[in-house]
C-alpha cells in the first residue's frame, strides 16, 4: 500500500494507517525537528508528536491536494515557528560563527550542522527539505507555506553562507 | 566547495530509532479520542442538567398532577401511547435481528 492509500484509509478513520504513516515518517520528521531545533532533541520530539497529533485530528480535512508529506511537514514548521517565538528561540545568526572542531571525526557533518544552525529558519528548513530529504521546490515551498520564488531564495542565500562559513572553517580564519 | 557543499547537504539526516515514540503518538491518540468521546456524552448531558435547573419544577408538577387523571382516561391518548409503544419494540426486534 503507498502512502496516499494509507493517508486516505487513515483519513477514513483507519487506526492501523495511521500508526503506520506515524512509523514511516517519524525519523526523518524528528531529524527534520532536531535540524531545526538546532540539535534540541527533546523540543524536536515533543514537536513531532504534536505534529503527529494535529495531523490526526485535522486528516479528515486533507483532501488529497499536495502531497501527504508536504502537508504534514507544513504542521511540523508551522508548529516549530509558534514554539520558537513563544520561547525567543531565533534568531542566532551573525552570532558566533567561529569555533568549529575541524579535526574531529566525521567534522564535515558537525561543522555542516554548526553552520546550518547560523541560518535562519526559512533558510534552514528550506536547504534540509530540497536536500537531505529530497522535496522538489513545490513540495518544499508548501511545506514552508512561502512562493516558489521566496524558497529559491531561501536556498541560495543559505547555501552562500553555508559557503562562506565552511570556507572561513576550512582556511582557519 | 559548491559541489562538497551540496554533497553535504544532500546527505540524508541521521536516522532517529523510534525507542517507543510510534506507541507514544498511538496512546496519545487514544487517549485524546477517549476524552472527545467522553465530552460527546457529557456535554450534552451537562447542558440539559444546566437547563433543568432553571426550569419551575413545582409548576411542573403541578400540571403534571392535573393533567395525569384526564390523560389516563383519554381512549385516544392511551391508543397512541400503544402504537408508540409497539412501534419502537418492532423497530427494536429488527434492529436485533439484522445485526
Amino acid at each position: 500500500m503507498n502512502e496516499g492509500e494509507l493517508a486516505q484509509r487513515a483519513a477514513a478513520g483507519d487506526a492501523n494507517a495511521f500508526a503506520a504513516l506515524v512509523r514511516l515518517h517519524q525519523s526523518r520528521l524528528r531529524g527534520f525537528l532536531r535540524r531545526m531545533t538546532r540539535g534540541d532533541h527533546a523540543l524536536a520530539d515533543d514537536l513531532a508528536q504534536e505534529t503527529f497529533l494535529e495531523a490526526h485530528r485535522k486528516l479528515a480535512s486533507w483532501r488529497g491536494e499536495g502531497s501527504f508529506v508536504s502537508w504534514l511537514y507544513a504542521i511540523a514548521y508551522s508548529r516549530y515557528l509558534m514554539t520558537a517565538r513563544r520561547r525567543k528561540l531565533e534568531p542566532l545568526e551573525e552570532a558566533d560563527v567561529s569555533s568549529p572542531s575541524p579535526e574531529s571525526a566525521s567534522a564535515l557533518r558537525l561543522d555542516l550542522e554548526k553552520a546550518m544552525s547560523h541560518l535562519s529558519p526559512g533558510e534552514r528548513g528550506a536547504l534540509t527539505l530540497c536536500f537531505a530529504l529530497g522535496m522538489s521546490h513545490e513540495e518544499a515551498a508548501m511545506a514552508l507555506a512561502i512562493p516558489i520564488g521566496t524558497l529559491k531564495s531561501h536556498v541560495s542565500r543559505g547555501r552562500e553562507k553555508l559557503k562562506t562559513m565552511l570556507h572561513m572553517w576550512d582556511t582557519g580564519s | 566547495m559548491t559541489d562538497r557543499l551540496d554533497a553535504l547537504l544532500a546527505q540524508p539526516l541521521e536516522d532517529v530509532a523510534d525507542n517507543g515514540f510510534s506507541m507514544r503518538v498511538a496512546a496519545k491518540i487514544e487517549c485524546a479520542a477517549w476524552w472527545r468521546e467522553g465530552m460527546m456524552l457529557f456535554a450534552p448531558v451537562a447542558a440539559v442538567a444546566a437547563g433543568l435547573s432553571f426550569l419551575p419544577g413545582e409548576q411542573i408538577a403541578t400540571v403534571a398532577l392535573k393533567l395525569s387523571p384526564i390523560l389516563a382516561e383519554s381512549g385516544a391518548i392511551a391508543f397512541a401511547a400503544a402504537v408508540l409503544a409497539l412501534t419502537i419494540t418492532l423497530e427494536q426486534r429488527l434492529r436485533d435481528l439484522t445485526m
